[in-house]
């Protein structure tokens, strides 16, 4: 029998946002501050801070990478106005690393699990990252929106495999039953 | 979601309609301890002018609410 190949480790990170009244207040107001010319607006980690985020890292190094939209030159409240009505933008990867550490002050639960790769597989997602880095492919979208993805769907884009083909597994994720339809990208 | 699945006005209007009431019932409930994420959300001006005054969020871009 051969022996097991030396494995490399992506470890994706992922958080649930703060939804609670008193933060979305804040983050609502600054909104609307913004819009009305009043304020500057939330700080785009506040904004992860609200929605949630998730990003990877690989074991070479402890940058977590993160898919963003790049908003340009627009605000922040016009964005979350575009993206909720089923608009995009196009995609930028960031260094994410402080807003991970963000949520984790803010005592919000980070959620990390690794994955295994053979280091052939472990440099194709290299590759796919590094690429991305440079220039992202992807547009960045809501669900079910124009986008090709978001911050979670991207990392299913770059490659990285997230189900092992456990059938507990899989059909445990109950929005597989729950939604009859899933549309990608600018396919209806 | 349905709303960003498609342009057309009048999906739109029946998906906001639906989505009023599951607001007006989640109110009543007097359990709705979270605001939905942002991709669980309308665009401002087709959210309900319940959400805004449930959450205590400023409506001023939306006075008259949908």
């Amino acid at each position: 029998m051969n022996a097991l190949p030396s494995c490399r480790i992506i470890t994706v990170h992922t958080f649930r946002g703060d939804r609670s009244k008193a933060f979305g207040q804040n983050f609502f107001r600054a909104l609307d501050d913004q819009r009305n010319q009043r304020g500057s607006g939330p700080s785009l980690t506040d904004c992860l801070l609200f929605a949630g985020h998730t990003g990877l890292s690989t074991d070479t190094d402890k940058v977590i990478y993160g898919f963003n939209p790049n908003q340009g030159t627009d605000p922040i409240w016009q964005v979350m106005q575009r993206l909720r009505s089923g608009g995009a933008y196009p995609g930028v990867v960031h260094d994410d690393t402080a807003v991970f550490a963000a949520a984790q002050q803010r005592g919000l639960t980070v959620l990390m699990f690794d994955v295994a790769l053979s280091p052939s597989s472990f440099q194709i997602i290299r590759r796919s990252l590094a690429a991305e880095l440079w220039q992202s492919i992807y547009s960045y979208g809501f669900p079910d929106g124009d986008g090709d993805c978001n911050c979670t769907t991207w990392i299913e884009r770059l490659g990285l495999p997230l189900l092992t083909g456990r059938m507990d597994e899989f059909t445990a994720v109950t929005s597989i039953a729950g939604q009859v339809r899933r549309r990608f990208g600018l396919c209806v | 979601m349905r709303f960003r699945s498609t342009r057309d006005e009048s999906e739109r209007k029946t998906v906001a309609a639906q989505y009023a009431q599951v607001v007006d019932s989640l109110i009543a409930s007097r359990k709705w301890k979270e605001m939905p994420a942002f991709e669980d959300m309308l665009p401002d001006e087709w959210l309900p002018k319940a959400f805004f005054k449930f959450w205590s969020i400023p409506v001023s871009h939306n006075p008259d609410g949908r």
